[in-house]
């Protein structure tokens, strides 16, 4: 009897020594961080009629007006790094490739239109907007820079409020955030992005 | 006598609770045998190790795309692949120690993709190359390298730490697999027969920095003594794969490093032509990873190169291995004959 008191008291140590160690993962969610073991995450149809428009559009809204954020709209759209897309509401685009996620694991889909490309990432039945990258030069923000704008084009647009590194400046509202890249003072990438 | 008696049954117990808690342990833990299956593939090697002519290092480049059971066929040359995902340049600078000291390699092939990562990627990449290693110094040497910032180094001696709660998500796999292995792969190959063609791929974007990161150069100056040091000779290559990019301004860094150090550097993303890939019909995944039927193209391709240039001399009269091999041919026969069917 004393045996198995003993054997108890050893378990009841052991469980809480092994239950106040770090977050614990199943490998559940070790396989969604892994990019190659996402493949069944193949999607991603083209058409253009919506069901979901005017909730997604609410969505977005109430993302915009909460917290304060960069918002990118193209053909009626608004793209919100952090917010959701409904795929049937998306303007018609040429080509989506599905590659691997830098940022979160498993798979991002990369929606290429002409002038821009959007990279979701999908977790479960949802599409998370992770960027907005700049391809047209003749394509604005939605503030007005383009790419081969100078420095203090883009000051006069956002302000002095950015951080800088080397040549990358970064503007950031909420979580989400506007990346400019320069050659020699002129911006050469521009991609709204959702920091995490 | 009583209290020998204490003594006795103290003692009993506590081995019950140390046997109790090793096999929890176990339990809880990750098999990596039916599921992320790559998470195993360091571990097959020490079922494996000796007497091999090549060895591979590297990220899903090399596991993916180089097939040894090939190099054997044709050229008659022994190679095993030591990839996991998402290998870092540390983690191959620890795992080529670990097997030095189980075999001396004539050739080191280390592929170059992994040089763009300066940092730690995830904890999940960490865990596929690090649970299943045999405890040594170059376990400690490659978590202390690796651990991001949430991660804790008792949680890799201790995996209780880390998977405690899978209790309400263990499978039928932890149970079957508690006691035993099977291999996933064949000398580190993993092998892919389905075919998904090339399609889109996003547009090759701006970097603010095409600059490898000092402590890449400093694991893989390590690595070049590591094999001086051994006799074994290094080569550098890049895989033919279309993404992600593998811009000219990193081809120019490794070509530089290559040409400073003596080393040959192969960028096999350079050869597709020569190599005789079809993007089409040589890939998995759309042009990411090749298939059987391009690793079987590439093995080929850069077997000559290792007979031609560097030497390496045909095994396949040796009766020893010609006995392992030929058995291991048939499987690998086997089972890609079962996986067209």
């Amino acid at each position: 009897m004393k045996g198995i008191r003993k054997i108890l008291f050893l378990c009841g140590v052991a469980w809480t020594l092994t239950a106040c160690g770090q977050e614990a993962a199943s490998t559940g969610n070790l396989a969604q961080d892994i990019n190659m073991s996402a493949d069944g995450q193949k999607s991603a149809e083209k058409s253009v009629d919506g069901d979901n428009k005017e909730t997604v559009a609410a969505q977005q809204e109430n993302l915009k007006e909460d917290e304060g954020v960069f918002s990118f709209a193209y053909e009626g759209v608004t793209f919100i790094p952090g917010g959701t897309i409904d795929k049937k509401t998306l303007p018609k685009y040429t080509d989506v490739a599905e590659v691997p996620s830098c940022a979160f694991g498993g798979n991002d889909n990369v929606y290429q239109f002409k002038a821009f490309e959007l990279t979701t990432h999908v977790e479960g039945e949802e599409e998370i907007v992770y960027s907005v990258y700049f391809v047209d030069p003749n394509l604005p923000t939605t503030e007005g820079l383009r790419l081969g704008d100078t420095v203090d084009d883009m000051i006069s647009l956002y302000g002095e409020d950015y951080e800088m590194e080397e040549n990358v400046y970064a503007y950031t509202r909420g979580e989400t955030s506007l990346n400019i890249i320069t050659q020699n003072d002129v911006a050469v990438s521009i991609e709204y992005r959702l920091e995490k | 006598m009583k209290k020998r008696r204490n003594i006795l049954s103290i003692g009993v117990v506590l081995i019950a609770f140390i046997v109790a808690f090793l096999l929890i342990s176990k339990l809880l833990q990750p098999k990596y045998m039916t599921e992320l299956e790559e998470g195993s593939f360091i571990s097959e090697y020490y079922r494996e190790a000796g007497n091999h002519d090549v060895i591979f290092l590297g990220d899903c480049e090399v596991y993916a795309n180089y097939s040894p059971m090939e190099l054997y066929r044709d050229y008659g040359i022994t190679a095993y692949i030591r990839g996991t995902p998402q290998q870092l340049v540390w983690m191959s600078y620890y795992i080529a120690e670990e097997t030095f000291r189980q075999e001396t390699p004539r050739v080191l092939v280390f592929n170059v993709n992994a040089m763009r990562y300066s940092e730690p990627v995830s904890e999940a990449y960490n865990r596929l190359t690090i649970d299943k290693m045999r405890w040594s110094a170059s376990k400690t040497g490659i978590i202390l390298a690796s651990m991001t910032e949430e991660e804790q180094f008792l949680s890799y001696v201790f995996p209780i730490l880390r998977y405690h709660s899978r209790f309400d998500q263990l499978t039928q796999e932890d149970f079957t697999y508690l006691f035993q292995v099977k291999n996933n792969t064949f000398n580190g190959f993993q092998l892919h027969t389905e075919v998904e063609p090339a399609g889109a791929l996003p547009v090759k974007r701006v970097l603010a920095d095409y600059r490898f990161g000092d402590i890449c150069y400093e694991y893989l100056d390590k690595l070049r003594v590591l094999c001086e040091e051994n006799g074994t000779k290094l080569i550098l290559v890049k895989a033919p794969s279309l993404y992600p990019y593998w811009y000219e301004e990193y081809d120019a860094q490794i070509r530089e490093y290559a040409k400073k150090h003596g080393l040959s550097y192969y960028n096999f993303a350079e050869q597709t032509d020569e190599i005789g890939l079809d993007f089409a019909a040589d890939t998995y995944d759309g042009g990411y990873h090749l298939n059987l039927s391009g690793a079987n193209k590439l093995s080929r391709y850069f077997g000559e190169i290792l007979v031609e240039e560097h030497g390496l001399s045909d095994q396949r009269q040796n009766p020893n291995i010609a006995a392992v091999y030929d058995k291991k041919l048939q499987e690998y026969d086997r089972i890609i004959a079962e996986s067209m069917r």
